[in-house]
């Protein structure tokens, strides 16, 4: 699919929940030339397992890799961010790895950020950047940096 | 050599030899080129890119002698590359010296002895402790950076976002920086802000395939993203920079390639989602800190 085919997206960053599906079934229904933007969430790849659940619900989407979030915010495509937090703390937000540069993004383009329970997650193949897909693309995987989660502070929330 | 990446295309006789960079860490395999026809493949198959695409557009150039055909069919593959401004350099000097041959060997020599005179500049310019975070590959040239560091008395570790979908962090910068015994971490590229918060990296540092005389740069997907992160948390970010034209940047062409390669790497399954990849992206001026050109002129 081509950028100019796409005219807004609803961003997805975490695991998203089944009540969350069916909200989203609704929205659609009202929203013609809207998809979901599913990112692949390295090192999990966990936007295969977001997408197999969008798909069984029917609802439109695309894939996307991590990288290419920001330009889809600099082309003003993403209209909002739905973060499937982990736990809410007082400090913040936590999330899966990369959910600090989810939000971050989200923020500094000035896109709303709707705070949701996450759902349950798989047990993922990849740990790291060491693999992808269980296949191992390093010599030395102690190279890689640990994938945690991430605390998503409440200033970047607001 | 330090790395096959600094020189990854070379002209031997009346063949190229193009450094297959897509089998890279698992196998360092060269595909003998000596056609336009077959040069427009390997391009458009990302066998090569960067620097690699320069060298390939010169040694194609030097076989196939109609630099303008050359420039013109290579610009429809990489559209966002500018291949025309080699062209007008090629023919520049082609002017003034008959052989082509020759007149591309000392081109790349100069261009070569550019890229380290500007990763010494850019060292200048780097903390005594330099934790550097990188995007895609540099050909080399972070290597070049390293050196000069070490020259200067300073020391680095390198932390390179892995690159998805293609894997050049990963699969090339890690690796040529690895075997060089260059201390070297690998990210996920979603990893970077986190990161950048704890105060791991204290500088960033990436290529670009085209810039204008303004200080936009259009590079890797991912680029941009390290840009605004990088402003946000008041880490300085260079540009490697050549040839800026005068040019508005947003009427340049960003290629977009297809959906497969979106899972490029993730085992084949029943059915892919409907993905969207557009190679590159634009960071404007404003998130840039400083811009280092290849005739190793700093500009401000």
């Amino acid at each position: 699919m081509k950028l100019e085919e796409i005219k807004s997206l609803i961003l997805i960053w975490g695991m998203i929940s089944k009540e969350a599906i069916e909200q989203l079934k609704v929205e659609f229904l009202y929203h013609k030339g809207l998809y979901i933007l599913v990112p692949e969430m390295r090192p999990y790849l966990l936007g295969l397992a977001v997408s197999k659940n969008l798909k069984n619900s029917r609802i439109r989407h695309i894939y996307a890799t991590d990288n290419m979030l920001g330009y889809l915010f600099y082309k003003n495509k993403i209209k909002k961010t739905l973060f499937f937090y982990k736990e809410i703390t007082p400090s913040g937000a936590v999330g899966i790895c990369g959910s600090l540069y989810a939000c971050l993004l989200s923020s500094l383009h000035n896109v709303p950020i709707k705070l949701l329970k996450g759902g349950i997650e798989s047990n993922p193949l990849d740990k790291d950047a060491s693999t992808i897909n269980g296949n191992l693309f390093i010599n030395d995987p102690g190279l890689a940096i640990e994938a945690k989660d991430e605390l998503v502070p409440w200033e970047i929330l607001k | 050599m330090l790395s096959p990446l600094c020189f990854p295309v070379r002209l031997e006789e009346d063949n190229i030899f193009v450094l297959d960079e897509t089998r890279l860490p698992f196998e360092e395999r060269y595909i003998k080129v000596n056609t336009l026809k077959g040069a427009l493949k390997v391009l458009g198959e990302m066998k090569t890119r960067a620097f690699g695409q320069v060298l390939l557009f010169f040694y194609t150039c030097v076989l196939h002698k109609d630099i303008d055909e050359v420039a013109s069919t290579f610009k429809e593959t990489r559209p966002t590359f500018d291949f025309d401004r080699l062209a007008e350099t090629l023919k520049k000097y082609a002017r003034e010296k008959e052989d082509l041959r020759e007149v591309v060997n000392r081109i790349v020599k100069e261009f070569e002895k550019n890229r380290i005179k500007r990763a010494k500049k850019l060292a200048g310019l780097l903390p005594a402790q330099a934790n550097i975070l990188t995007i895609c590959n540099l050909n080399g040239e972070l290597i070049y950076i390293y050196q000069a560091l070490k020259e200067m008395g300073k020391s680095a570790c390198f932390f390179v976002c892995e690159t998805r979908p293609y894997l050049q962090g990963t699969r090339l910068t890690l690796w040529e920086l690895n075997r060089a015994n260059i201390p070297v971490r690998i990210l996920c590229d979603n990893q970077a802000a986190i990161l950048m918060k704890e105060g791991a990296v204290n500088c960033v540092i990436v290529g670009s395939d085209r810039s204008n005389k303004r200080g936009d740069i259009i590079n890797k997907i991912g680029t941009y993203s390290l840009a605004i992160l990088a402003k946000y948390f008041h880490i300085p970010f260079y540009a490697l920079i050549q040839f800026p034209k005068d040019i508005e940047i947003e009427e340049i062409n960003i290629e977009q390639r297809q959906e497969r390669e979106v899972f490029m790497w993730i085992e084949k399954r029943d059915s892919w989602p409907r993905a969207i990849y557009p190679a590159f992206d634009i960071t404007p001026k404003g998130f840039i800190s400083d811009w280092i050109d290849i005739s190793g002129k700093f500009e401000e």
